[in-house]
């Protein structure tokens, strides 16, 4: 897995022209994944609310396109679908996540385009999960060097409604 | 000159409140549209000139017609003049709503919301002086109807009636029934910092309102003492006041607070917001509060955080995506319950007078006992201003 991204990132980075930004974000996940939980044999579905800061770099290929990688890390709660042996749903829970962008800006201050996340996450007392996420994002540019962003997707490709929202400063 | 642009040249000293939304298009200010000061309620003739000639799409109809045209006809008859001390209006909202929209448990319900006739007289051509009224039928909620006719709620309701005086070019004092002046004041009266505050669809005032607003700064201060129609020991007396400053740009930031108590409740209410048009026809607004409410049965305070998020992308004249995502935290403990609503859809003013929402919500609650599926709601409203 390990050589796979190394792989992608490798040739991610090949295809790309020099010119480039740093973000700082600030963001807001919401998604359900099945999780391991102490005193609950087996995974559990959880659905978590996490929010963090993290920090991005993007390439403009042209006017149009932009690729982009970001790491987040997050903190919050799951809230589980069963009941552990603690006695209450809800978990403290805290989450890295990585991802990798294409926008396609559609006009001065709208753009569209997906996100791929990639996430270690990990509830209180608990070994670590990993996840992954696909989104379909709507980037606002209030000024030139503030963008919001919208994104819906889901994580672990399962049925469920995964959603984000990202505050960015270029510099 | 023609009937819209005078009006529009006539309003113009006037700051502008349209819906919240259209800040993008360089209406800050509500009053610009309607005769109240927080928005709602009827639109005056600048509000429907507008209507017609800024946000409603030509795909279908009036192809072939000026924005001059689509202006004249925007009055109550039509291109037909009334008199300048007559402004009758109507106003209908029904909403068809699907819950569990994707179970085999789906239900679906018609909800009519608003069926409100308006009369608005200027006591002079300036409108320094305006009366205005309203009368509508609401049909008692199948919730209600097992009660008995005495306890049931009346199916003809006033929801504003108010005199509104111009006391100087920037400063206007309203006396009546109206709207508590607080927040973001939008068209879904179910969100967050809406109906939840006590701010909703039925939860007008009799009061005194003094707005005062310049180039850069809003301000009101609203005294009220309840809906002198309900039960005594129901109606919130206290105030509200309201302050927005325009950050130039279309943006502005603004907040607000609210105390008031009956014989049973003390509330407070305090909120921030910002409203921001970054590109024409494109705008987000976004407010944060707190709502803390006090039984004076048990003494015991509870203070909850909510926030509101709303963004409207058009695409083209007359459509609009419209997204949202607002979230409540019942007591700002470990316990606390957090509800958490997210929405997509479409906002439209399809034809004239018209206008159109279709959503999708997301409703996902988090709290210490096992979390339940999300709940989808599907939703169609039709919005008709006569």
């Amino acid at each position: 897995m390990v050589r796979q991204i190394f792989l992608f990132l490798t040739v991610f980075f090949i295809q790309l022209s020099a010119e480039a930004q740093f973000f700082a974000r600030a963001n807001y996940f919401s998604w359900q994944e099945e999780v391991a939980v102490e005193g609950l044999s087996g995974l559990e579905l959880a659905t978590l609310t996490l929010s963090g800061v993290g920090v991005g770099y993007e390439f403009l290929k042209n006017k149009r396109w932009r690729y982009g990688v970001s790491g987040y890390i997050l903190t919050g709660d799951a809230n589980l679908h069963a009941l552990g042996s603690g006695n209450s749903a809800r978990r403290n829970s805290s989450a890295v996540v990585g991802e990798a962008r294409v926008i396609y800006r559609m006009t001065k201050t709208l753009a569209l385009g997906g996100i791929g996340t990639f996430g270690q996450t990990q509830l209180s007392a608990t070994s670590k999960g990993t996840n992954f996420g696909a989104y379909f994002a709507l980037e606002y540019d209030l000024n030139p060097s503030i963008r919001f962003t919208q994104s819906v997707g889901t994580v672990g490709m399962s049925s469920s409604l995964a959603y984000a929202f990202s505050l960015s400063q270029a510099f | 000159m023609r009937y819209w642009i005078l009006i529009l040249v006539s309003l113009s000293s006037l700051q502008a409140w349209a819906y919240p939304d259209f800040i993008s298009y360089g209406y800050k200010s509500c009053m610009t549209c309607h005769y109240t000061a927080g928005g709602g309620g009827a639109l005056n003739d600048y509000g429907r000139a507008l209507f017609a000639t800024e946000i409603t799409a030509r795909s279908f109809f009036n192809k072939g017609k000026s924005e001059e045209q689509m202006g004249n006809e925007a009055g109550f008859f039509g291109s037909t003049q009334m008199p300048s001390w007559l402004r009758p209006a109507f106003k209908y909202r029904g909403l068809w709503v699907r819950r569990n929209a994707f179970e085999s448990s789906a239900t679906e319900k018609f909800i009519q919301m608003q069926a409100d006739a308006y009369l608005t007289v200027p006591l002079d051509k300036k409108q320094k002086y305006v009366l205005s009224a309203s009368i509508g039928y609401q049909p008692v909620p199948d919730r209600l109807k097992s009660l008995p006719a005495s306890e049931q709620p009346a199916e003809w309701v006033s929801r504003e009636y108010f005199f509104r005086w111009q006391a100087s070019r920037n400063l206007f004092v309203y006396l009546g029934l109206m709207d508590k002046m607080f927040g973001i004041r939008h068209a879904d009266h179910t969100a967050v910092n809406r109906g939840l505050l006590g701010l909703g669809q039925n939860d007008q005032s009799h009061g005194a309102l003094v707005f005062w607003s310049n180039n850069k700064w809003t301000f009101s201060g609203h005294g009220f003492v309840g809906n002198l129609s309900q039960d005594s020991a129901v109606r919130q007396v206290g105030g509200s006041f309201f302050s927005e400053y325009d950050m130039g740009g279309n943006h502005v930031i603004g907040t607000s607070v609210l105390a008031s108590q009956s014989e049973v409740l003390e509330q407070q209410r305090l909120a921030f917001h910002t409203r921001y048009g970054f590109a024409k026809g494109r705008s987000l607004m976004y407010e944060t509060g707190f709502k803390s409410d006090k039984p004076k049965s048990t003494g015991e305070t509870t203070t909850g955080w909510y926030n509101y998020f709303q963004g409207l992308i058009a695409w083209k004249r007359g459509y609009n995506l419209l997204t949202t995502f607002q979230t409540y935290n019942d007591k700002m403990t470990s316990s606390s319950v957090i509800d958490s609503r997210w929405g997509i859809g479409v906002l439209a003013f399809p034809f004239p007078r018209t206008e159109v929402r279709a959503e999708l919500l997301n409703a996902r609650r988090s709290s210490t006992s096992p979390a339940s599926n999300d709940q989808w709601t599907a939703q169609a409203q039709v919005h008709l201003s006569w």
